[in-house]
């Protein structure tokens, strides 16, 4: 539940990150455009799974070492949709994130 | 960028002590909504609305989903402020800390427990996230 979350929660960032590019003719356009409500929209269905995944007696200090996952999805998709480049620094915070989860679940 | 965009852009701010506890300030409202959403699941049930039973939560439950909308909502308005005035890496390995305040509120209002193998598995997390978000500007 808390991977499918915080991808969702990533590919809404890359919406909203798009929208916020892109230029707006007024204030109102900038928050009222598919972009941002699909982006947000997004973002609460992944809150709604976050409470879905706890009801199943996931623990509130695991919830939030899956949910770091996001930052691995923001880097990727990053790349993807931006061409934003993924430095040595990148993957090696990736991979010492993954580790870390990985290391936290082990416990 | 043109030279006119790039003058208009706000100075970004000195790190203070002060602006430290208030961009911590905005990550604790942050993990608020870890909180709400894990009280919000122990409300499991039914609703009635206009005449229709809804399965899910109780209305204890929505109150609890509200509060934790209403926290991601303080955190927005927050940190549009925060990332307006300094530089995005420093920012981001700011934020980095919701992990430890969220294994602070497990403890302290869940009863739940942190094992050494946890508290590892948190440290290298937190070096990751501040090595990844470095370069931002």
């Amino acid at each position: 539940m808390f991977l499918i979350s915080c991808t969702i929660a990533a590919f809404a960032q890359m919406l909203l990150k798009k929208s916020a590019m892109e230029e707006h003719k007024n204030v109102l356009s900038q928050y009222l455009n598919w972009k941002v409500i699909i982006g947000y929209g997004m973002m609460f269905a992944g809150m709604l799974l976050g409470v879905v995944g706890y009801g199943h007696g996931v623990e509130v200090k695991s919830g939030s070492m899956m949910e770091t996952l996001g930052n691995v999805w923001v880097v990727i998709l990053s790349w993807l949709f931006f061409r934003e480049p993924i430095t040595k620094k990148k993957v090696l915070g990736n991979i010492l994130i993954i580790a870390g989860i990985i290391i936290f679940n082990l416990a | 960028m043109d030279a006119e965009t790039k003058s208009a852009k706000p100075e970004k701010k000195k790190l203070t002590f002060l602006s430290i506890i208030l961009i911590q300030a905005s990550v604790i409202v942050y993990t608020g909504s870890s909180v709400c959403s894990k009280i919000a699941s122990g409300h499991k049930g039914t609703i009635e609305l206009f005449g229709h039973t809804l399965h899910g939560l109780t209305w204890a439950g929505f109150g609890w989903l509200f509060l934790e909308l209403c926290c991601l909502g303080l955190y927005a308005i927050l940190w549009q402020q925060i990332i307006k005035h300094f530089d995005l890496s420093v920012v981001y390995a700011n934020r980095a800390f919701a992990v430890c305040w969220t294994m602070l509120w497990s403890v302290l209002l869940f009863g739940e427990h942190i094992k050494p193998l946890n508290i590892v598995g948190v440290l290298i997390v937190l070096v990751g996230i501040m090595l990844v978000n470095a370069d931002a500007k």
